[in-house]
């Protein structure tokens, strides 16, 4: 077992002129299950090759506990790839599926049988280990899978998107079963996946990692709780963060026709450069309903709404009467972005009707402030 | 939980309405979940009729195409459509999208690989619940699983061809700039080229396309290649099919042993002396003898003019494909139109044609020697039998009879007792087949695939399924 550390590590892939990875520091706890999260070619599995020693590290070093691992080999790093896609073959029983890599790299039979036996303990695979896969379920097919790629005890689990192309409902069945894996057997683990949900859901920590550069790192709360930029915080989170660029006026945000009071110490922080506009964030379950009169609130018409039966969700636009008069047309301008609409969740029994417009309160301990220059976070 | 969508009768509405994109549309437009949606290169209308409300576990016997199949995770059916046969792998949205994508750029870079058709997304059960997408590609003709290949009797010797196969398929992609992530031998096809194989690459689902791969790149395909392959076999050893000659071992290392070569001798920078051009030449011979066409070498002088340093540049195999295509419009593997072309040449000498044009001969060759022994494959071979193969397996046939009767034996009287006496050894017996798709089915991560495995149909998942069922029969 190890910590794992990355040190100044850049990836430059030939040709390119860009980073693919750039100077990024990250450290892993021994044990630890650290999550990397971002988008499509962000840089993730780029990252994790350079762990594996399958990516050369351009500049800055990868140690594996206390060994600098730069330069060594793939096979002598003691580290276990998990792969997309396992195969089950047919003719052999579940413990010979789970094992043959073991009988590849020369282990004897006793050892093998053990570490096989101590795999389908924990993954409820003990009264199948002598059936042929035809006999499993599929969930338990998945598991045997999951087996193949954990009997190998490394010092490092390196698990690149190993779910992506099973069916939604295995997906959620063997993330779990993955999570309570990594913290019986104890590795550390690196996950790479482009989803933020699976990230949240898994993690004991959180990178999250946009066009090469690291963002933040964190417990997965911290980060939805506290993002320190306006990627995390549109990254991480479902339904989204709602979040838009106003004018600030005497303290105060101008959301469409309403003004709403920002916490000083954050409008303080602002430079020229911001010019005088905030980003202004919130989630949708952190919006109260007000009355029309609250002074500190903002006005939404409300465009669709949904009935989840726990959970009520109102999608609208904000209420904007310059940008009506303006544009001539009757969308107003739109808190998130212009095509996505601004979502409240509310109980159900708070819904109100399509066609309406109501005001919404945000506290300001729930607000994410962002400056519009830096996209760096304002407020505590 | 069940989740419920707001109104039952728009989920049946919008799943009955189809859309079908021509391969030109813009691909910014994003279907919608609900709504069925066929991206396809060309719109046979035939795909239409297909029953893309139910899992594709449970379309129904008529519509499939009983042939064999890899293993998988996820279920693969050959279906008739028209007069085509398309596999259907049901498999997520996002990575039926991108396997359709990475297909067609394997396909227009020349890769031998299986031709993608289309992807059908937006799929919902009559009861207004999501089914996954389906990639749909045309059945590869001709080709064979590496399973039904050793559900016959073979020799070590064929599972070396293999290796050799897939060495040539996993170099030519590198060199293209594919990152493949699952190379294993459940995921190429083999067509019988000449005395050879020829790998087609089936499964792109994890695949990518870079400018250049990195050695650890490459490296990774390649170490993954050599563990698959290790296990495929050891399957087949448990299973009692594979020659007791053959170390599993051994074969894997093959795969990288053959690659390595191969990739030295095509990308390898060689140095020498300018007096020593001839070398230019040599390496260019030596690549057509790999099946490789150089279109360009790259040529510097090196340590201040005292040596020249040459690295092929662009390298594309099919040499001879290439040139029996331009001299008889017969598009075949490259051993066979090696094969081919030797015949042709054997023709004109023997025509005492030497000085004539090599297309008029080439023209008189098809008309005389080549068409007449393909029209006598009978028909129940027609859908399985390659011509060009059918053609060198008759030319082979004629050698050993005339070895056998110490004299030339006439092309009609050769195809016609290989017909009799050889041809029927290829065929794969029902039962073989059976077994063969069962296992390509065992490992499948799928619950109700798994369950129909289970051989009781009545364990489907819950009581309105099996009333659809029964409706329909
Ligand atoms: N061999 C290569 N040559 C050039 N660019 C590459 C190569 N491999 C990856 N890249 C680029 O590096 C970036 C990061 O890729 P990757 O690490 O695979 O991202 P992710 O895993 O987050 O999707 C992408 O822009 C990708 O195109
Ligand atoms: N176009 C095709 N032509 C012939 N066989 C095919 C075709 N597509 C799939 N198959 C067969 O189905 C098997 C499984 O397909 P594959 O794409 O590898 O599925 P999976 O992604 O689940 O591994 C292959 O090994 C091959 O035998
Ligand atoms: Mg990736
Ligand atoms: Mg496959």
């Amino acid at each position: 077992m190890a910590s794992v550390k990355y040190d100044h590590c850049t990836r430059i892939y030939p040709g390119n002129t860009e980073p693919s990875v750039s100077d990024l520091n990250l450290s892993i706890k021994d044990g630890e299950f650290m999550v990397l999260v971002g988008p499509s070619g962000c840089g993730k599995s780029t990252t994790l090759r350079m762990l594996a020693g399958l990516e050369e590290v351009n500049k800055g070093r990868v140690f594996i506990g206390d060994k600098d691992v730069t330069t060594v080999q793939p096979k002598d790093r003691d580290i276990a790839m998990v792969f997309q896609n396992y195969a089950l073959y047919p003719h052999m029983t579940v413990a010979e599926n789970m094992g043959f890599a073991l009988k590849i790299a020369g282990e004897d039979k006793a050892t093998i049988r053990k570490k096989v036996e101590r795999a389908a303990e924990i993954l409820d695979l003990t009264p199948f280990l002598d059936r042929k896969p035809r006999a499993l379920s599929g969930g338990q097919r998945q598991r045997v899978a999951m087996g193949r790629a954990i009997v190998r005890q490394p010092k490092v689990f390196l698990m690149d998107e190993p779910l992506s192309n099973l069916d939604a409902k295995l997906r959620v069945q063997t993330r779990t079963q993955i999570a309570t894996l990594q913290r019986q057997l104890g590795v550390t683990t690196l996950y790479v996946t482009h989803d933020q949900t699976e990230a949240l859901t898994m993690g004991d920590r959180i990178a999250v990692i946009n066009l090469g550069v690291l963002q933040q790192v964190g417990a997965p709360t911290h980060l939805y709780e506290h993002p320190d930029n306006v990627f995390v915080a549109g990254f991480i989170g479902s339904p989204s963060m709602n979040l838009g660029t106003y004018p600030v006026e005497n303290g105060k945000a101008k959301i469409g026709t309403d003004s709403v009071t920002l916490p000083a110490d954050a409008v303080a922080k602002l430079k020229d450069a911001d010019k005088g506009r905030i980003i202004f964030g919130f989630r949708p379950e952190h919006a109260t309903l007000a009355s029309a009169s609250d002074p500190d609130a903002f006005s939404l018409y409300v465009r669709n709404t949904e009935d989840l039966g726990s959970d009520g969700y109102i999608y609208g636009d904000i209420v904007d009467n310059d940008a009506v008069k303006d544009s001539g047309t009757a969308t107003a301008a739109t808190m998130s972005d212009q095509n996505k609409m601004t979502t409240i969740r509310v109980n159900p029994s708070e819904l109100p009707n399509v066609g309406d417009t109501v005001k919404i309160h945000i506290e300001q301990e729930h607000m994410h402030l962002f400056s519009p220059a830096t996209g760096l976070r304002l407020n505590d | 939980m069940v989740s419920v969508s707001p109104d039952p009768r728009i989920a049946q509405a919008t799943s009955i309405k189809a859309e079908v994109d021509a391969e030109s549309n813009d691909q910014k437009k994003r279907p919608d979940d609900k709504q069925l949606h066929i991206t396809a290169a060309t719109t046979d209308p035939h795909l239409f009729t297909l029953p893309w409300d139910k899992p594709l576990s449970q379309w129904p016997g008529h519509l499939l195409v009983n042939l064999p199949r890899g293993i998988s995770r996820h279920i693969v059916r050959f279906v008739q459509v028209g007069h085509e046969i398309d596999a259907m792998k049901e498999i997520p949205r996002a990575a039926a999208e991108h396997e359709y994508e990475i297909l067609r750029q394997l396909q227009k870079l020349d890769i031998p690989c299986v031709a993608p058709i289309g992807v059908v997304t937006g799929r919902t059960d009559q009861y207004g619940s999501p089914l996954e997408a389906i990639l749909i590609t045309r059945h590869l003709q001709y080709s064979l699983p590496y399973r039904a290949l050793f559900a016959r009797n073979v020799q070590l010797e064929t599972a070396q061809k293999l290796i050799d196969a897939l060495a040539i398929l996993l170099v030519r992609l590198h060199l293209i700039g594919f990152y493949w992530g699952d190379v294993s031998l459940s995921n190429v096809l083999f067509r019988r080229d000449a005395d050879a194989f020829g790998a087609f690459l089936v499964d792109a689902e994890t695949g990518s396309i870079y400018p250049k791969l990195t050695d650890g790149q490459r490296n990774y395909d390649v170490d993954l290649a050599r563990t698959n392959i290790i296990g495929e076999l050891m399957d087949l050893s448990s299973g009692n099919l594979l020659p007791s000659n053959v170390d599993e071992v051994e074969i894997g290392n093959r795969l990288v042993e053959r690659y390595n070569m191969l990739w030295k001798t095509l990308t390898g920078v060689e140095r020498f002396k300018p007096n020593e051009m001839w070398r230019i030449e040599k390496r260019v011979s030596e690549l057509n003898k790999l099946g490789f066409d150089v279109s360009e070498m790259n040529v510097n002088t090196v340590d201040g003019g005292h040596q020249i340093a040459i690295r092929p540049m662009v390298v594309d195999a099919g040499y001879s494909r290439r040139k029996l295509l331009r001299l008889t419009g017969l598009d075949v593997q490259e051993n066979q139109a090696r094969r081919l072309l030797n015949d042709l040449e054997q023709f004109r000498a023997s025509t005492w044609r030497d000085a004539d044009d090599e297309e008029v001969v080439a023209t008189d060759w098809m008309r005389e020697v080549y068409e007449p022994t393909i029209r006598m494959i009978p028909p129940e071979y027609q859908s399985t039998v390659e011509p060009a193969q059918f053609f060198h397996d008759v030319l082979t046939h004629r050698w050993f009879m005339a070895e056998h009767v110490s004299h030339d034996v006439p092309m009609p009287v050769a195809t016609a007792d290989y017909v009799k006496n050889e041809l029927p050894k290829t065929k794969l017996d029902t039962k073989a087949l059976e077994d063969i798709n069962a296992e390509a089915d065992a490992g499948v991560m799928d619950d109700e695939s798994a369950d129909s495995g289970n051989s009781s149909t009545s364990d489907s998942k819950d009581a309105h399924q099996a009333d659809g069922e029964g409706n329909e029969s």
